[in-house]
């Protein structure tokens, strides 16, 4: 197996496992929740066959619910942000760029930052509205919506500049 | 089917898409209390809405169906209410008890009487022919020459009778007169009617000029008849006036006058306008007395 493929793996599995014990109880400002799990969508390389990105969010968003106790409302969210992660990367992808690596600054160039930013608002808007369901305090949800998207992008960036996900440019 | 299954392969990635979604979702919303509350009340909201157009699509749809149901039902039900109603006048009408005979001191006993109730089917009353076809005849006992009464006085008698019909000459005919008396007295008069425009008041003449009357007083037959038993009542003094004509003709004037006999204005017991049942009193006609009378007549003529 890909060496590439067990680390992606290790990474979901520990996301997973971190999600609903460390940062899902997490409400910075008595808002924002961080949900850095979206990195595996991040490094699973730009022409991952649909299938195989949906198996990942499937199977990522499985472990979440099982381990937190919410069952369906992660893997419903991961699910479908995996699969529309091809389709955001199509809006900022140049035909003449590498397609075998992870969607970053280097083949995505300044339209990485969006797609990222476009990436986990969808992903928290669905989950966030298949949790609550019923907008009945419409403005908190926004706002818990926003902070969140916020933050979770945030650490993303974070991440993305201090772990080595980037390909290094030739 | 090569080009399907070549078109499924392509876009296996969106079933495989749909497949867990829905896989999700279901155990979203079959798991978490609060997500299958959400779940079960959004559904029945929208089932619910879908369920009232259809059920008034199909409301409409049928609505010719049912029309003709309903209409078959009233129908049904109308010829039910008619023959109810039918049945409770007949009911209420065999209730009623005819004021038949009124106790007097002259007439010690009353006669034994029986009725047969009988509806109006026909009448005239703003003619000089008034007569009523009822719906009993010779099949149900009746017999020409019986007296006919309503619920409050009497009405006529029997003229001519069928199997199943009668026709009754009734007391605003000008060719029937009857013997009446004033109720307390022995004064005797003959009742008779002539005026078209006026159904309700007769004339009571030939009573003596001494008898004393009131209006108000009581008029019952007197028995002086082969048709009317004793006492039936008839009506009400109305008017001690006597009509003009009546005077002219010198048959009577007032109680007052100088002449030997007098008349006074009657008002009919029996509303004739308003007849819808009428009771056939099935006594026997003395047809014997009356064979009697005019056997005698027939040899003094001779």
């Amino acid at each position: 197996m890909d060496v590439r493929k067990i680390i992606i793996a290790f990474v979901a599995v520990l996301m997973a496992i971190l999600q609903p014990w460390v940062f899902s109880p997490i409400y910075f400002a008595g808002l924002a929740t961080p949900f850095p799990y979206l990195l595996i969508l991040m490094l699973l390389p730009v022409d991952t066959k649909q299938t195989t990105m949906l198996w990942y969010g499937f199977g990522t968003g499985v472990l979440i619910d099982v381990i937190g106790g919410t069952p369906g409302l992660f893997t419903a969210a991961l699910t479908f942000s995996a699969f529309v992660r091809k389709y955001l990367i199509l809006l900022f992808l140049d035909r003449e760029v590498s397609v075998t690596q992870p969607p970053s600054s280097t083949n995505l160039r300044s339209g990485f930052f969006l797609f990222l930013l476009l990436l986990v608002s969808i992903h928290l808007g669905v989950l966030m509205f298949l949790d609550a369901l019923t907008l009945f305090d419409a403005l908190y949800l926004l706002r818990r919506w926003g902070s969140s998207v916020l933050l979770t992008y945030i650490i993303l960036i974070l991440l993305y500049f201090l772990l080595p996900i980037a390909p290094k440019k030739d | 089917m090569d080009k399907l299954l070549e078109f499924l392969r392509r876009k296996r990635h969106w079933l495989l898409f749909v497949v867990m979604e829905v896989l999700a979702l279901f155990v979203l919303f079959n798991t978490g209390l609060y997500h299958r509350v959400l779940g079960l009340t959004a559904t029945n909201a929208v089932v619910g809405r879908v369920n009232t157009v259809m059920s008034q699509a199909r409301s409409y749809m049928n609505l010719r169906e049912e029309n003709h149901r309903l209409m078959a039902r009233i129908a049904s039900l109308e010829g039910q209410y008619m023959q109810l109603q039918q049945q409770m006048s007949f009911a209420i009408a065999d209730t009623v008890r005819p004021l038949v005979f009124v106790p007097d001191s002259t007439c010690l006993e009353s006669p034994k009487l029986s009725f047969v109730t009988a509806r109006v089917i026909s009448a005239t009353d703003h003619s000089l022919d008034n007569h009523l076809v009822i719906d009993k005849g010779r099949a149900h006992g009746i017999l020409p020459d019986m007296t006919v009464m309503s619920d409050r006085g009497v009405v006529g008698v029997v003229a001519s009778v069928s199997n199943y019909y009668a026709v009754v000459i009734t007391l605003i005919h000008p060719k029937l007169k009857l013997s009446c008396r004033i109720k307390g007295s022995n004064y005797v008069g003959s009742l008779s009617w002539e005026d078209p425009a006026d159904e309700s008041n007769a004339f009571l003449s030939d009573l003596p000029n001494h008898a004393e009357v009131k209006e108000g007083d009581t008029v019952l037959t007197s028995g002086y008849s082969y048709t009317f038993v004793p006492n039936l009542m008839v009506g009400r003094v109305s008017s001690l006036k006597a009509r003009s004509s009546n005077r002219d003709r010198g048959h009577n004037i007032n109680l007052t006058g100088q002449s030997a006999f007098s008349t006074v204005s009657v008002k009919f017991a029996t509303d004739f306008s308003r007849l819808r049942f009428v009771y056939v009193l099935r006594s026997t006609p003395v047809r014997e007395a009356q064979a009697l009378e005019d056997s005698m007549m027939i040899r003094n003529g001779r």
